[in-house]
Formats: structure tokens, sequence, C-alpha cells
């Protein structure tokens, strides 16, 4: 739940007004390829040319950009920043018209003259002429144009290594289609037999992989990992759905959409493709990357490791694979984050859109000596990008070269440095002095009393944080008031916590009684995946005395609409519910919940209570009084915590374990499922504070203790801000400097390995944002 | 989009006009319409009120249908763009470019009604032997409703007969004006001004045992009103039963989840759906108890509007598969389709796909094409010009029809093998009609080898009405 925090916790690449480029209107832009172009003898060379030094500006790196809703391809100069014209004598900027819908173009690295655009509108693969794209190109490269019609719209292509072979994927076909690239540049129009099909017997279930170690920091602050986690095994078809395609060396992975599997092709001399087992990712994904092979430690830089990340296609979470070659975990998934969510998904803001390696300054030497210049925004080494669905790209650490120049003792004295593989990176040190801690004071009001808690935890009134506490758990700190915070700087950030008594975590359902007695339906409820939990669900929970949960006696469920009309003519006893004034008013009725499954739930007769009933009454109503007064009519209602307060975070949400079996709800604490380790709060999935128990998330702990038992109408919360995290490095691609910024769907991240730039795709303000590295800015904005 | 501030202000200020009827079955402005059976209904705004009323026209689909692919359909591309038919009634010769080349089609055009200005949005349900139109219309305030008889004749209140358009003209009447008057609540309900979204659908489907309908409207200014219709011995008026505010600002629309019977709010001011439930009364005789309530909003979270505080989005379908509980959200910021899990839609809604739409979205229409086996989303751009066609299933862009002077309001169609969207061109004052034929033929095609300057996207057959620039229309 901690997706959506606040954009300020982002350490932004834009910190001045970048330059906007804006003489041609682009729609849609959706792939990238870059080709080198000399300014001299005004031809294409190989890409590698353009790699800096680059004197007297000879050559210019030039980006053609596919534009999806016009069905054509612009070009953009990189060196002078400008789009290019591609036909001067038409008035007005002239991009290259191509097929309908263009997914994807590729202009080989080494022979730049002809480039390839695959059309998933037309259902075609075409090669054109790259002096098509600049004006002031030489077009006398010989290449002859033409297109091959497919029988299905392709949505990715990639070349082989060699060069001599392309690879689409075709969707609907449920295939890889190879395509034999001529010498003359053109393609050999393919046939069905040259088909692959993407055929999985028998689909593979996921497995562990252990978890990364790396990391550095001052002084250490032990192993984050959870080396625990249910993988989850989810299919959406019997059928498989390329939808992406990614060559590493002399293999295609094939992302399929619809098959919890990513498919692996060894790719022949002559660009045939021969199946390789498929990696088990558990999950349909959507896009690829993978790492070069990198140190598994620094600063030993020993071993080595490689590692593959891919979009889980039915939540947009990323997760990560252990992509070693020889690896006895190869295929395995990684667990790569502690706390709240997931532990095999990175921790991201927002659902991802597209992923990215960046690899500036690598291969290189690791940084030795300590350097105070070295400062978290500076990336060289190897970063995972990610483009995100809130507009934003974020950079998750996998090798940084430099780590080792930003931690020593002398500098840890005044400051924290962190550095974490497949983790966010942090994009500021952090003094010692100024770390995690409570803003202000915090309260703990009661009916309306101000509730300010002392450094000892008590307040005016009968309510107070206890010490129960005596040593706060691993991971976390004593900062006053009984209250202990996260010292982990991936999974604390800067929020508001409350806790509020008899909240409710679910509402704006209808339900209606069952037939049987004490029973409530309501198909769409999902109880179980909303956390709603009852009484003999905890008994039959098998929980231990740490187990936070242990000693609830269950959720209360409270309706919250009145009996129809017609009922409470007929039934004058009804009327208690509603309010005389308006008729439309009305009291809650609550029920103790004693069991409950995803669409149902069972209820207590000898806890059924009303309060705060229009008639002046408070106290006992029976269960048959409410049920003759809604019976087979919906009602709404919501689930509350009962006797008990329920703890979210403004930006970080709140965290259950409650999930759903044969046997109802129950609470996930087998050894597959989310186990708590006494003391490490990294394994607390929790939301519910009983009075006397310690309270503990992955963030914060405290227990709230009473003098006195609180009553059903009582109200108490607690609040505490929590200030002083640090903050992750990003790219905020909607912003326009001082400009209002737009609304933004980052379509791709493109990472140019001759210039060391980082692009991105911006199809909904129809942007192409150009990033510098060292340290992460935005250059330039073409749309 | 200049024009909807024009239209907003005319709404407040009740622009009115004493003069000139529009022409016979003249096409001015159309902004809403919906196909019933062999019908197509059109509403035209009268935008620039340039006459004194707006209109409501039925068109015979099968003649229209007939008509285009006898006149247009063995052209080329370019020559359907210029290609079309108009109502023997109203041939307007001489206006609008001279390339047109459009034929005077009998019996395209069989009745019209007037009724105020600025219809926008239409719903036709059975309804007794015939059917009914709901229309919310902001220059009065309320929702017209009129009535279809079993000959296809429109029927409002009225003194002419709406089918002899040589003779006669059928005016709406206050009977078939539902709002701020006594007739249509006795509740002492004010129905609030500007109602610019509708959705109904059979009473039943509420669980009441009425034999009317039930109709939602949505107000821009963040309010929400039911009408029942109810009555013994026929179907009677709608009946205003219920208006609920606390929404947010610029509603724009609603749409009914067929499931949970939720009706469920865009709007262009926040980032969120708000939902509203119908809470009925099991005494059938006693509609007015039934009313309204907050069945809670959903956040738009974690996708990228500009602002935490900012959102804006326009349309919602539900998927028509049974099955499949998907809602689509039409969203100008970002201009995208969105997919959305309606089960896991409980505080946020549970998006599963951004689909890239093009600028201006502005109106939805989803249909599943069973001999196709594709389920088709639509979405009219109107800054654009241009109707997006997407694959909601593989949550892909199939193709783009452009061309359209301001692509508005539309609805798909399928009957045997004819498969057309109807797009009201708003600006040119005209109705594209769409071909999915050459869209479907092309995406069927499995072989290898064929033609690879193919276009999958659906090719427009021809127009009804007479496009005109702006200009001719003021």
């Amino acid at each position: 739940m901690r997706r959506f925090v606040l954009l300020g916790l982002f350490l932004t690449a834009c910190t001045q007004d970048p330059t906007l480029v804006n003489p041609a209107t682009f729609e849609r832009p959706g792939a990238v390829a870059f080709v080198c172009f000399d300014n001299t003898t005004q031809g294409y060379v190989p890409l590698e040319t353009c790699a800096p030094p680059n004197d007297d500006d000879r050559y210019a790196m030039t980006a053609l950009v596919t534009q999806t809703a016009s069905g054509e391809v612009g070009a953009i100069d990189l060196l002078r920043h400008r789009t290019l014209d591609s036909d001067v004598r038409v008035p007005g900027y002239t991009f290259v018209r191509v097929g309908e819908v263009p997914s994807a173009l590729i202009v080989p690295p080494d022979a730049p003259n002809v480039t390839y655009i695959a059309n998933y509108g037309s259902r075609s693969v075409q090669w054109m002429d790259t002096a098509r794209f600049r004006p002031d190109a030489d077009p006398m490269s010989g290449v002859a144009e033409g297109a091959i019609a497919l029988p299905d719209g392709p949505v990715a292509m990639v070349s082989s290594d060699a060069g001599d072979a392309l690879f689409v994927a075709l969707p609907l076909a449920g295939a890889v289609l190879p395509i034999k690239v001529l010498p003359s540049g053109a393609l050999e129009q393919p046939t069905e037999a040259d088909l692959v099909a993407l055929e999985v017997p028998l689909l593979p279930q996921p497995f562990l992989a252990p978890p990364t170690e790396y990391g550095l920091f001052c002084g250490g602050i032990g192993t984050r990992r959870v080396g625990f986690e249910q993988l989850s095994f989810v299919s959406e078809g019997d059928e498989a759905e390329p939808v992406s395609l990614l060559v590493v060396d002399d293999e295609l992975l094939v992302a399929d959409a619809a098959l919890p599997v990513i498919h692996r092709f060894s790719i022949g001399a002559d660009g045939s493709l021969s199946a390789l087992e498929p990696l088990p990712t558990g999950a349909p994904v959507r896009r690829l990357a993978v790492t070069p092979e990198v140190p598994v430690d620094v600063p030993g830089m020993s071993g080595l490791a490689r590692y593959l990340y891919a979009i889980d296609a039915t939540d947009q979470s990323v997760l990560v694979m252990d992509y070693t070659e020889g690896s006895a975990t190869f295929g395995g998934v990684i667990p790569v984050h502690s706390g709240t969510g997931r532990n095999d998904r990175l921790d991201l803001d927002a659902d991802a859109r597209s992923l990215g390696v960046l690899t500036p300054g690598f291969p290189g030497d690791a940084c030795t000596d300590y350097d105070a210049t070295q400062i978290p925004t500076q990336l060289r080494g190897v970063f995972l990008v990610v483009g995100q669905t809130n507009g934003r790209m974020e950079i998750i650490d996998i090798l940084d070269l430099d780590a080792s120049c930003r931690v020593s003792t002398e500098a840890c004295e005044t400051q924290q440095t962190f550095v974490s593989r497949h983790s966010s990176r942090i994009g500021s040190t952090l003094s010692n002095t100024e770390s995690f801690r409570i803003a202000g004071t915090p309260t703990l009001t009661l009916d309306g009393s101000p509730g300010q808690i002392g450094e000892d935890g008590t307040t005016s009134g009968s309510l107070r944080l206890s010490a129960a506490l005596e040593t706060c758990p691993s991971l976390m700190a004593p900062a006053g008031f009984n209250i202990c915070l996260s010292t982990d700087p991936y999974a604390q950030v800067s929020d508001t916590w409350t806790a509020t008594y008899q909240d409710d975590f679910l509402s704006g359902g209808l339900a209606l009684f069952g037939e049987n007695a004490f029973s409530v339906n309501a198909s769409d409820g999902r109880f179980c995946q909303r956390g709603a939990i009852g009484r003999d669900d905890i008994r039959a929970s098998n929980l231990s005395d740490i187990d936070p949960e242990a000693g609830y006696q269950g959720d209360a469920l409270v309706i919250t609409s009145p009996p129809s009309a017609g009922r409470l003519e007929s039934n004058p006893e009804c009327a208690r519910y509603v309010d005389p004034e308006d008729g439309r008013d009305f009291g809650e009725i609550r029920f103790q919940i004693i069991s409950a499954t995803n669409s149902g739930l069972e209820l207590g007769a000898e806890a059924v209570r009303g309060f705060g009933l229009r008639d002046g009454t408070e106290g006992d109503v029976d269960y048959e009084r409410v049920f003759r007064c809604y019976e087979r009519t919906h009602f709404r209602y919501e689930v509350q915590v009962r006797q008990a307060y329920l703890v979210e975070g403004r930006d970080a949400g709140s965290d259950h374990r409650v999930v759903d079996t044969p046997s109802g709800c129950r609470i996930n604490n087998g050894p597959l499922g989310q186990p708590v380790v006494e003391g490490n709060a990294s394994t607390y999935h929790n939301r519910i504070a009983q009075f006397g128990r310690p309270f503990i998330n992955d963030q914060v702990a405290f227990t709230i203790e009473a003098a006195n038992d609180l009553s059903l109408t009582d109200e108490s919360i607690l609040t505490l801000s929590v200030t002083g995290a640090p903050v992750r490095l990003g790219a905020d691609v909607g912003s326009r400097g001082s400009a209002a910024r737009r609304p933004a769907l980052v379509e791709q991240v493109v990472y140019n390995p001759v210039t060391s730039k980082l692009y991105a795709l911006d199809s909904n303000s129809d942007g192409f944002v150009e990033y510098q590295l060292a340290p992460l800015a935005t250059e330039f904005i073409f749309e | 989009m200049r024009g909807f501030g024009l239209l907003v202000m005319c709404a407040f200020v009740a622009c009115t006009n004493e003069g000139t009827e529009p022409p016979v079955g003249r096409l001015n402005f159309p902004s809403a319409l919906a196909v019933s059976g062999d019908s197509l209904f059109v509403a035209s705004s009268n935008f620039t009120l340039r006459y004194n009323a707006g209109a409501l026209h039925r068109y015979d689909i099968e003649v229209a249908n007939a008509q285009l692919v006898e006149h247009c359909g063995g052209l080329s591309a370019e020559e359907r763009d210029l290609c079309g038919i108009v109502p023997a009634e109203d041939p307007q010769p001489g206006v609008g470019s001279p390339d047109l080349n459009i034929r005077e089609v009998d019996g395209l055009l069989t009745s019209e009604v007037l009724l105020g200005s600025y219809a926008t949005g239409m719903t036709v349900l059975p309804s007794g032997d015939g059917a009914r139109i709901y229309m919310p219309v902001r220059s009065d305030a309320n929702i017209s409703f009129v009535d279809v008889d079993g000959n296809n004749c429109l029927s409002c209140g009225g003194t002419g007969d709406s089918c002899d358009l040589a003779t006669s003209r059928h005016t709406c009447t206050d009977e078939f004006r539902r709002g701020n008057d006594e007739t249509a609540s006795t509740l002492d309900i004010a129905f609030p001004a500007d109602p610019v979204g509708l959705a109904a659908g059979p009473a039943t489907d509420l669980g009441m045992g009425l034999a009317g309908n039930y109709v939602i409207t949505a107000h821009r200014g963040g309010r929400v009103s039911l009408f029942l219709e109810g009555g013994t011995g026929g179907i009677g008026a709608p009946y205003l039963v219920h208006t609920l505010d606390g929404f947010p600002n610029e509603l724009v629309s609603v749409a009914v989840d067929p499931v949970t019977q939720t009706a469920w709010l865009p709007n262009a001011f926040q980032r969120v759906i708000s939902r509203v439930g119908v809470a009925i009364d099991d005494d059938t005789s006693a509609i007015d108890r039934s009313y309204l309530y907050n069945a809670g909003q959903l956040n738009l979270l974690g996708v990228d509007t500009g602002g935490e505080s900012i959102g804006d989005t326009r349309a919602i379908r539900f998927d028509p598969r049974p099955e499949v509980r998907r809602a689509y959200i039409l969203s100008r910021r970002p201009r995208a389709l969105l997919s959305v899990d309606v089960d896991d839609s409980r505080d946020s809604l549970a998006v599963r796909d951004i689909m890239e739409v093009g600028v201006g979205p502005t109106r939805l229409d989803v249909r599943h094409f069973p001999s196709a086996d594709r389920t088709l989303a639509f979405v009219s751009c109107f800054d654009s010009r241009d109707v997006y066609v997407l694959d909601v299933d593989q949550a892909r862009l199939v193709g783009i029809v452009r061309g359209m002077g301001g692509a508005f309001e539309l609805t798909s169609y399928s009957e045997g093998t004819t498969n057309y969207v109807y797009v009201l061109d708003f600006q040119a004052s005209a109705i594209r009609v769409l071909d999915l034929a050459p869209m479907f033929e092309c995406l069927d095609d499995t072989s290898f080898g064929g033609d690879v300057s193919r276009e999958c996207s659906p090719q427009q057959l021809g127009f009804i009405g007479r496009p005109r620039t702006r200009q001719e229309l003021i």
C-alpha cells in the first residue's frame, strides 16, 4: 500500500527549467531507435561512431520516433536538439509516412542505412532507406524499399545480434515469427511454416531464488530481506499472447501476457529459433529488461550475477528473477523488499508501464577513495529505470560504482548513505541528526479531548501510549512518546499515521440477509481480500501470542441504510432505525462478525447491539427485530474493526494478512504465508491496534492503553506525523519546469549506451524527453 | 471546444429564440443519437440558436444503410469521404462543398419533432407497445421524453402528425418535459439546473414491480436526480422522486452497472468517480418513497492526471459481456481509455490497462461483436477530429478514423453482417457512417503475403445530411 506516496517524496530530476523544443507536433510517440549521422559525409555511420568525444560536432546522434496516431516516423537531431523536417518542399514540418499504427522500429547499429518498421495496424513490416528521415542525408544508399505482410498485427520487433534476422511478436497468433534479413537489407517474405508457436504443455511453478544482500550503509543496518514468500501463480488464459521481445546475447526472451512464463529460445546462426525451458514467472508479464553481468558484491567486486526484470501483466508490479548463467536458482523469483506489500515485487510508488536498464560508465572501476563531491543523483554503474503510470520514472539500484566513495567512517559520523540492490535509489544523504522523527506532538484524543501525548506517553485523559515495548523491534528506534519508528530508509516514508477507534475499512457495498439466521450475503463483498475477519476465524487460525491478531474478537458489520418505506409502514417497530425528521437518515446497527468468507458473513446473535437509535435508546436489540426490518431487501453496510483501532498511513494506507481459504477468511501465518518473526518489524502485516497489545507494522510501533473500557459511542483517534524520510531518486516526465506540469503516460524509457543519455516517451503529452545521468537531470523536451 | 463554453453560457441565461423554426429534416449541430430496432434517432442541438428549437429525427436505418451501400459503397475511400445521402425533405442544394456527391432519398427521414435546444444525451427503452426516448435538455433544464408508436411516429404532446413531414410540425409540449414543474413531482423537490447526462432502464432492473422505467440524470453542478414511471392502466410520465447533492462539480455523464445497478458518474473536475445507488421501496404503489443514496466514490490513484486534486473523466461504459466485470472510463487527464476491474474497485479504481486515445476524447461506446469474437471500444475525439477504435481485451489501438469536423456522440450497430458506427459530426452537422467490415476483414486475414498497404481501420461508408462548414451553419 506504499504505492501512492506523495509526489513530493521524489527527488525529481527537474531542478531548473529544461529547454522546451516544440517546432513539430508529435502524435503519440511510441518507439524510438537511434542512428548516428555524419555531418561531413552526410551519410549514416555505425552507432558507436557517435560516442564522445565528438570533435567539431561532426556526428549527430539522431532519434527516429514512431508517431503511433498518425502512422509516421519523425526524426530528432539530438546534437542540435532540432526536430527534423523530412521534406522541406512541404510547408511545415513533415514526418515520413509509414504503415498504420507503427509499433516498433529498428536501425541496425552497424548497418544503419536501412530502417525496419513494424506496423500493427497494417499488419506488416516495412524497410526504408534511413536517409528518408533526414533532409540533409545522402539518399544514395541504394536501399530498395519494401514490405512484407503478416498474418497478425506485430506488437514488438527485435533483431538478432548478428542483424541477420528480425523477430516479431504476433499476439493473436500466439506465436513469434522470425524474418530473414537478406544481404541487401530487404526482408524475405516468411511463410506459415516459419511461425514459432508458443506452446507450454505443462506450466512450470515459480520458485524462489535467494535474496540479494548487496548494499552499503553506514555501520550496516542488518539484513532487510525476508526469505519467505508465497509466490503467486496466475494465468490469464490457455493460449500464449506474446507482447514483447528481448534479445540477450544469443537468446530470445518472449514476454507472455496470458501465460505465467517467459518463453526462451536459442537463436541459431541462421536466425532459427530453438525452444529452451521457459522461465516460471508465476504471472503473465508484459515488458522485460535484463542487466549485464554485475559483481555480486561491492567493493569486493567478486562473483557475477545477472537479473531479469518483468512487469506483471495482472497488476503492473515488477518482479525480479535470477538470470545468472549456471546459477542453481536460474529462473527463480528473488524476494526484493521487506515490509508492506509483496516481498517478491519491487517497492514502487505506482504501477509500472515501461522498463529499461541504464549502464552509464559500466563496465568500469569501482570508486575506492572517499569523495565528498559524489552525490547520490550521480549515476555510474547499472540501474533499472521504471516508467510508471503516475507520470514518473523511478531509478532502482543494481550496481553503484561510486557507492564506496560516499561511505567512510568520517562521513558516517554526520550522515547516512544508502544503496541497496533492487531497491529505489535514495536520492540524498540523510543527516544523522535530522533522520526519521515525529513532527510536532502526537495526539490521542477521546471524545474530542485535545489528547496531547507527553514524552512519557501519557495524556490528560484515560488513554495513553504505554511502554509495553521495552525495546523497539529491529530496524526501529525510539522516537519519544513511547513510539518506535522505522530506521529503514526503504520502508519509512514521511507520512501521517492515524489509529481510529472502531473505524471502517470496507464500505459502499450492498448485502442481503440470508435465509439462514444470522447470515449475510454480499456476492461482491470480497471480505477476505479486504481483510474482514470473524471471531472464530481468529480462533481457527492457530495464532501464537506474538501474532498481532491474537485475542481479537472479530470485526463488526454495521448496517448503514434504513429499512424500506414499505417495511416501515408495515412494521412500525422498524422506525427506530430511521430519522423521523426527514425519513432518510438512520441510526447504526452493529453486529459482531463470528466468521467470514469472501462472499458472506455469519453474525453473532449474542452480541447484537445497536446504539444511537433515533428513539433515544442505546443498547441491545436482537437479531430477529433487525432481520424483520431488512429481510429480502438490500441494505448498505460497513465493516469496522471492533473494540480496537484501525491504523492507517495517509499515504502508506494499511496492510493485513487475511486470506481467502476453503474454510473461510484466515490469518495467513503459515510458514509459506506471512508468519511474524518476533522483533522483526518488517514481518508485521497488521492494521489492528488492540488495547494493551503492542501495535507493530514496518514503520511505526506503539501500545495504546486505556484506564477504562471505551463505550460503543466513544470516539478516539491517535495521530502522529513522521518526517525526515529520505527521498527517492526519479524524474517527473510531465514536469515542464516552472510551467504547469502535464499529465504523462511514460510509454517507453530508452537508454542510449553510446551517449549515456536516458529518454522517455510520453504518449499523453506527445513528449520526448532527454535526460543526462550525471547527475540525473532533464536536458531537452521535444513535443 | 469553445463552442461548449457558449453552450454552457446559454444554458445559464436560458437563451431563447422566438423566431424561425428549423427546416424539416435539417441536422443542426447534432448532439445525441441512439439506435433502436430499425430506427436511428438523432437530436439536433440548435447550438448557435439560429432557430427557435432543436429537433429529434427518426431515420429508417434500413433505408439509410441500403442507400449508402448502393450510392457510396462502390466508390474509393477518397470518394466515399464526399459521398452521402440526405432526406428528400431537405436537400439543401448548393450548400456545402461543390464536390459533394449526395443523393436525395425518400423515406429516409420518417418522423420529426421539435424540442428544446441542447439535448445532451439520449436513451431509448421499450415502453408499453412502443418505445420511449429520454433526453436531458439543458436549455429547458429538464428531461424531455418522446414516445414512439408502433408506426415509428414520434409523439411528445404536439398537435401535428410527426410522420406527416410535408404538411405539419409536431412540437413537444410541457407535458413531455419533466423538471421544475408541479406535475413532475409532488414532493417539493427542486430539479437542479443543467442536466448533462442520463441513464435509464426498466424499473424491474431495480427490483421494482413497475411496468415503467427509471431515469437517473447527472447535473453539472454535482447533483443527481431520480425519476420513476408509475401509474396504473399504462405507463405514466417520469416522476421526479429524489435529487441528491454532494457530488463533484462538472459531472458529465452517468452509466449504470448492470449487475449492482449502481450508477457511476465521471466528472471533469476531480480524480474520482462518484457512485449512486437506488434504494427502492417494495410498495409499487408508492414510488416516491424510493430514493438515491451516495454509494461511495472511487478514487483514481496511481494514474497521472497532472495534479493530485485534478481529474477529468468524461464517459463510462460497462463491458457488454455478462461474464466480464470490467468498466471502461474515458479520461482526458491523461487522455486515455482506462480499463477497470469493477469488482476489485473498492475505495479506488482498480485500473487494469491504460489505452491512449486522441485529443479531446468526448464520447464512448463499447460493443461485443460475436462473429468477430472481439470487443471494441469506439472513442470520439473532438479536438483531434477522429474516432479511435480499441480492442479492449488486448488493450490495443486497432485503428483511427480521421477526417471528421468534430466527432461527437457515436453509437455502434450490429445486425447480421452489417457492422457500422454512426458518428455525429457536430461541426459539420452530419452523421458519418463508418463501416467495420473492412476492418474485420483485415483483422481476420491470417494469410501470409497479403496486401502490404492495407489498413485495418474502419472506413467511412458515407454520411447522412449535408456536411457544411461552420460558417454556413451560423
